[in-house]
């Protein structure tokens, strides 16, 4: 069988174009990247995780939705950790199992373009889909991003390659700025490459601004920003000399020093340079439907990620109830693990609570977070084994459809599960 | 320029074309026709070698002439096989597609790719319609692709 346009619920591209065949028991996938197509071989693979588990032993379906329900209802305060790659309506349950309990929420957002949402929040972002990037963009800056490694089809499905409805050409159409510390496989493709000294990038931004106000930069800048001032003066002309242009952010300017006020600076220079010219900014979210959490906790809470239930309303405090902190500091005393392999990523400190404390978690393959879990629930893939809405990086909802079955009937796909689990909580 | 790819007389509409006819076999050179161009663009696009403007200078000298090609290509050419063998190195391959988004001969045959991405790395799926043109080989930023020789 082969199945058109089926979405990869991988990075946050949500690559809307992928063609699955399945024959003879193997997948064979089109269109999709290396990371896309390792997602889509889990349909077939022989460690999939199917049937529940408690302390490693395996267990009836509806003993292990009990399980996981007394461990939540006996927690002081749980966390509900909803990862991103499952769909909204799943997002949604998690929410409001926290909301519930008076736990505490959070996503992926938080410990990567957390700092992002933060500085948006602060100044506003002048956005558009990245379809309008495709289509209009003569400049395609990328600052701090990578996306050959992180979003392998970003490149040639949305900012360099394709042809838009302005810009026929394609790359030739197109102007490429990379600014990055480091000399990437995206940095090897631009006109212009701009190498920058990590956690400097607000006085880079102030030496630019300054520039567009019509200063003379002097021989400090470089020593300050890393950069040289030739380079600058070329940077902002190809700038200016743009009809559009397209900026992709990414985790370069949101994890490095500055954080927020980085992302805060840049927007203060794009809207200085929209005087002259149009600048869009996208942030090159990288889970699949980390923008998903953000809208729909936005929507339920009215905070974008990490919120706090305790108070019986909702807190938002990124730092004093991102899952980062409250593990480190042993402030959650059980915790639910939806679709998020956080025992392999955490520092040290984090994940020595989640082996202290209750620990259930929903996954499809075994990792170093099932290995710490008291609850192991099979988890189903989502946008291929169920249908659900995930959100791309530019905060676009798209529906994704099921093509096969789960290899298991207990349950429909996460949503389910995480329903079962609220009905056995509220019992 | 040293090398003629064909690439442009697969274009939509009559106006350049091979004299020779059938796409796959190398042309001793591209012809146009100013009449039967209707400014599409879709040569110029097609071309990687950047050889073809289309330019329309004036209403008036456009009603007229009906357009005109500027014209690097033609006679001062050097020939050569049209048929490519292209040597991929999966294990380098992110699977990104820029060499499929970007070979011009994709972009004109649609469903009967040259060069795809399957199962996350590249495949060249059609080397029959290759024409060597480096395309691919200069978007992959990786080195995965070399041009092993021609036919
Ligand atoms: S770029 Fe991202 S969404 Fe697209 S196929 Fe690769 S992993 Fe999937
Ligand atoms: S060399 Fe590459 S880009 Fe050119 S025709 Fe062959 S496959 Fe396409
Ligand atoms: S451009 Fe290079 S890395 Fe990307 S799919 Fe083609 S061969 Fe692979």
């Amino acid at each position: 069988m082969i199945y058109e346009d089926i979405i990869c619920p991988v990075c946050g591209m949500a690559c809307d174009d992928i063609r699955v065949e399945l024959k003879e028991g193997k997948v064979i996938t089109h269109n999709a990247c290396l990371m896309g197509d390792a997602k889509f071989q889990e349909l077939t693979s022989d460690h999939r995780i199917i049937a529940p588990t408690i302390d490693g032993d395996v267990v009836d379906w509806k003993d292990a939705i009990k399980r996981s329900a007394d461990i939540l209802k006996d927690a002081r305060r749980p966390l509900i950790y909803m990862g991103s790659e499952t769909s909204i309506e799943a997002m949604k349950v998690g929410i409001d199992i926290a909301d519930y309990l008076g736990g505490i929420v959070d996503n992926n957002a938080s410990m990567c373009h957390g700092p992002t949402v933060l500085g948006i929040q602060q100044r506003g972002v002048p956005s558009c889909t990245i379809g309008q990037m495709k289509n209009r963009a003569d400049t395609v800056v990328f600052w701090g991003t990578n996306p050959l490694e992180s979003h392998p089809c970003h490149e040639s499905k949305r900012s360099i390659f394709p042809m838009g409805f302005f810009r026929k050409r394609g790359r030739n159409d197109r102007k490429i700025i990379v600014a990055d510390p480091r000399f990437t496989n995206t940095a090897k493709q631009a006109d212009l490459y701009v190498k920058i000294k990590p956690g400097y990038d607000i006085p880079l931004f102030s030496a630019m601004r300054a520039m567009l106000r019509g200063h003379e930069l002097n021989e400090f800048t470089e020593e300050v920003t890393g950069v040289d001032v030739e380079t600058i003066k070329k940077l902002m002309d190809m700038l200016l000399d743009s009809e559009f242009i397209g900026a992709f952010i990414g985790l370069g300017l949101a994890s490095s020093r500055g954080k927020d006020k980085n992302v805060y600076i840049l927007l203060e220079l794009i809207a200085e340079l929209n005087a002259y010219t149009k600048c869009a900014v996208i942030a090159n979210r990288g889970h699949c439907n980390v923008a998903g959490f953000n809208q729909v906790c936005t929507w339920r809470t009215g905070f974008p990620y990490a919120v706090d239930f305790s108070r019986g309303y909702g807190r938002y405090n990124p730092g004093e109830f991102s899952t980062t902190d409250v593990l480190a500091r042993k402030d959650v005393d059980a915790m639910l693990l939806c679709c998020a392999d956080l025992g392999a990523h955490l520092p040290r400190k984090s994940v020595e609570h989640m082996v202290d404390m209750p620990l259930t978690t929903i996954d499809v393959a075994p990792c170093p977070s099932t290995m710490l879990s008291d609850v192991v629930l099979p988890g189903v893939i989502d946008s291929m084994e169920n249908e659900g809405t995930f959100y791309r990086l530019d905060n676009i909802p798209l529906r994704a459809r099921k093509f096969v079955d789960p290899p298991f009937d207990f349950t429909t796909s996460n949503e389910d599960t995480l329903k079962q689990i609220f009905e056995e909580i509220k019992k | 320029m040293s090398q003629l790819w064909n690439l442009c007389g697969c274009v939509p509409g009559d106006a350049l074309f091979m004299p020779k006819g059938e796409f796959g076999e190398f042309a001793d050179i591209i012809k146009h026709r100013l009449d039967a161009c209707i400014f599409c663009g879709a040569c110029a696009n097609a071309c990687p070698n950047d050889a073809i403007k289309v330019r329309r200078t004036a209403i008036a000298d456009t009603i007229e002439k009906k357009g005109a090609l500027e014209k690097k290509i033609l006679q001062e050419l050097e020939f050569s096989p049209t048929k490519a063998i292209l040597k991929t190195y999966p294990e380098r391959c992110h699977g990104c597609g820029n060499c499929a988004v970007a070979c011009p001969v994709n972009s004109l045959y649609g469903e009967n790719m040259t060069i795809e991405v399957e199962n996350g790395s590249v495949c060249v799926i059609n080397q029959e319609n290759c024409r060597g043109c480096g395309t691919c080989i200069d978007a992959c930023p990786v080195d995965a692709i070399e041009l092993e020789g021609v036919k």
